[in-house]
């Protein structure tokens, strides 16, 4: 289990991480936020690459600077370093010097991606590098995977491989956190959601859970409503917005009775509860924690 | 542990050959072109050109010595971009560990390299003496005390020069280590080193500033100068001290401060700053991923060596003040390096306020030194007349 207590971690001005208390335990947890919300921040001082100003992180017990503790885990950062003109034997020669390997399984996993295994590694493409090192990745013998931008510029008929491998290693008992913006695609894998905004942590939980307090209106109206009328009534909109002649809003809380009163005296034509999707979900969320930390 | 060694060995070996042929390379030339002659009669100062074979010897620790201080750059590459910073910082080692190894790796490889270099050319000037040399039918036991004496010269010689180059290597990657990207490594490690030969020039200036002019740009040249943090401080040192010192009559006079005495210091000055970066490099915590790829003047550790540059250009420059053009020149020169050094750091040619601080130390210890100067002068004695005379490595007796 990763334990972090009171994480903080400024660069100059800017607060990156601020006060940040989290349990990672086994899984996969989708890490998510907007730009420059932390993430590959709190990534990078876990696998203590950056040193916190403040808070302690454990690694099953051991602190995250000890060699415990950062031999539990394998960070793949957003833009990983392959040596210049490097074959796959030769990234796997200097990352096997630092890391206990698996070489059958990357090679294993190289042919399932279908990448070459004689090529400059420089040569690939965007989306077959990150192939390529996320083969790397799942070969590393570690009980936690940090993953960054796991689907970065990966092909979405690839990206479903992705998804199954991740799987397959999270149910062989490895914890994995995966940073991604592509919430359909981690949708899918993670059981949980950390989401966290302006340094800050937002919420940790499946998307069921988070759509407790999330509700999604759609209305057709005679009178115009404008988005301010149901914010000074007390209505907490997320998100407004027009789909032709429809109205659809998302809000945190039911709205009940006032909702219905401001709604009505806009001469309702519909005015129904719709579904929220997942990705819904996570956006309503990710809007909320902005305008909070704002 | 073990798959990280042999790594950085496999890595560092091609480097370590190089650098070891062309040593080795070196000493052959001084072992098959340096005269052997112990035979008195022919050759009174026979002691000369044992010391030239020495002094020639120490040429093949120039291709270690600029190995040992370019090292850093290969080891210290993980710090200076981001990716690679990534990969070694977060390795499942405690914190430090790698940078230790790899410096302890490079260490070894530099030691190992120079060992096999310095002990072939020496043995092979055996086999060319015991087989070569036509005196060697008049052995006496007078000459047999001298080749004793010089052969037994080699040994600390060797541990001197290890020391040596050890102390280039840990030296250079402190220094270097401070910088943000191999441009301002080199550019940290190349500042640091002049800012130490300004400061002991201008310390040693102080001492003598109520002497002539001569004395004090003799002064320049010598202490200031042999106080450097490089190979030419140590060696030289070995050459025209130590060498000769186990023979006798070749020893340098060491009644000469400015002489032996500013060897003696340099070789100290050296071996005590050797071991005092490597310590800072073994003990320092590494420090944090952040800083790799960031703009060098974020990193305050990279501005200790542009202050301190600062600060002696200050002292240098008070014990000039207005005396000379040099003074006009000096000045000249020092703002212009300073304001390339900040343009380099901070990647830009604008200067923002905080990068107006090392200009404000310049100018600062400029009126304070200048002051205490003009007041320690004036409460000195009135100095003796004092000639001139070259010493005998200046005539360039010695080499």
């Amino acid at each position: 289990m990763i334990e972090i207590k009171d994480l903080s971690k400024s660069f100059g001005e800017v607060h990156a991480v601020s006060s940040l208390s989290l349990t990672i335990s086994s899984g996969i947890a989708g890490l998510i936020g907007e730009n420059g919300a932390g993430k590959s921040t709190l990534l990078r001082l876990i696998a203590n690459i950056y040193k916190q100003d403040e808070g302690t992180i454990t690694i099953d017990g051991f602190d995250s600077a000890s060699q415990q503790g950062k031999s539990k885990l394998f960070l793949l950062p957003d833009d990983p370093y392959v040596p210049k003109g490097a074959q796959a034997k030769h990234v796997y020669d200097l990352y096997n010097s630092l890391y206990d390997i698996d070489k059958e399984k990357f090679y294993r996993l190289l042919d399932r991606f279908e990448l070459p295994k004689d090529r400059n590694v420089y040569t690939f493409s965007k989306g077959m590098r990150r192939q390529f090192i996320l083969s790397l990745a799942m070969s590393v013998n570690v009980p936690y995977l940090l993953l960054d931008e796991a689907f970065d510029g990966i092909d979405p008929l690839t990206v479903g491989l992705v998804k199954e491998l991740l799987i397959q290693e999270a149910s062989e008992g490895k914890s994995i956190v995966v940073a991604s913006h592509n919430i359909s695609s981690l949708n899918a894998i993670a059981d949980r959601f950390i989401m966290i905004s302006k340094g800050k942590l937002g919420e940790v939980g499946s998307t069921s859970d988070m759509a407790k307090t999330i509700f999604k209106y759609q209305m057709a109206l005679k009178k115009p409503l404008e988005e301010q009328e149901l914010l000074d009534a007390g209505i907490k909109v997320i998100l407004y917005r027009h789909v032709g002649s429809i109205i659809q809003i998302v809000c945190d809380g039911e709205g009940g009775e006032t909702l219905e009163k401001v709604v009505n005296a806009h001469e309702p034509i519909i005015f129904e509860p719709v579904p929220v999707s997942d990705e819904e979900v996570i956006e309503a969320k990710m809007r909320m924690y902005r305008g909070r930390a704002k | 542990m073990k798959k990280l060694i042999i790594y950085n060995i496999k890595r560092l070996l091609p480097f370590a050959l190089a650098a070891s042929l062309i040593s080795v390379t070196i000493g052959l030339f001084s072992v098959l072109f340096t005269p052997i002659s112990y035979f008195p009669s022919d050759n009174p100062n026979y002691n000369l050109y044992l010391n030239n074979f020495q002094s020639l010897i120490l040429e093949l620790v120039i291709p270690m010595a600029v190995f040992a201080i370019l090292m850093p750059l290969l080891l210290f590459g993980y710090r200076f971009n981001r990716r690679k910073s990534d990969l070694f910082l977060s390795a499942p080692f405690s914190d430090s560990v790698y940078r230790r190894t790899v410096l302890t790796i490079g260490c070894a490889l530099i030691v190992i390299g120079f060992t096999i270099s310095y002990w072939s050319c020496v043995g092979i000037y055996g086999l060319r003496f015991a087989f070569f040399v036509p005196e060697r039918s008049f052995y006496s036991d007078t000459i047999s005390q001298l080749m004793t004496a010089d052969f037994s010269c080699y040994i600390p010689v060797y541990f001197l020069a290890v020391l040596g180059i050890v102390s280039d290597y840990f030296i250079a990657a402190f220094l270097m280590g401070l910088g943000q990207d191999i441009v301002t490594a080199i550019f940290t490690y190349a500042i640091s080193l002049l800012g130490i030969v300004v400061f002991f020039t201008a310390v040693s200036s102080f001492f003598y500033a109520s002497y002539d002019p001569q004395m004090k740009i003799r002064f320049f040249l010598t202490l200031g100068a042999s106080m450097r943090f490089d190979f030419v401080s140590w060696t030289s040192f070995v050459r025209s001290w130590f060498a000769p010192l186990f023979k006798g009559e070749a020893a340098l006079p060491l009644m000469d401060i400015e002489g032996a005495g500013s060897n003696y210091l340099a070789f100290f000055f050296h071996y005590g700053a050797g071991v005092a970066c490597g310590l800072l490099c073994y003990l320092i915590k590494e420090r944090s991923g952040e800083w790799a790829g960031a703009t060098p003047m974020r990193n305050y550790y990279v501005r200790i060596p542009f202050y301190g540059l600062a600060a002696a250009g200050g002292i240098a420059m008070s014990t000039l003040f207005l005396s000379n053009y040099i003074f006009w020149l000096s000045l000249a020169l020092s703002l212009t390096l300073t304001y390339l050094a900040i343009a380099l750091y901070s990647r830009s040619f604008k200067l923002k306020l905080p990068d107006l601080l090392p200009f404000m130390i310049f100018g600062g210890t400029l009126i304070v030194f200048f002051i205490i100067n003009k007041i320690g002068v004036a409460m000195l004695p009135p100095p003796e007349p004092v000639s001139y005379e070259p010493m005998p490595y200046e005539s360039g007796l010695m080499f």
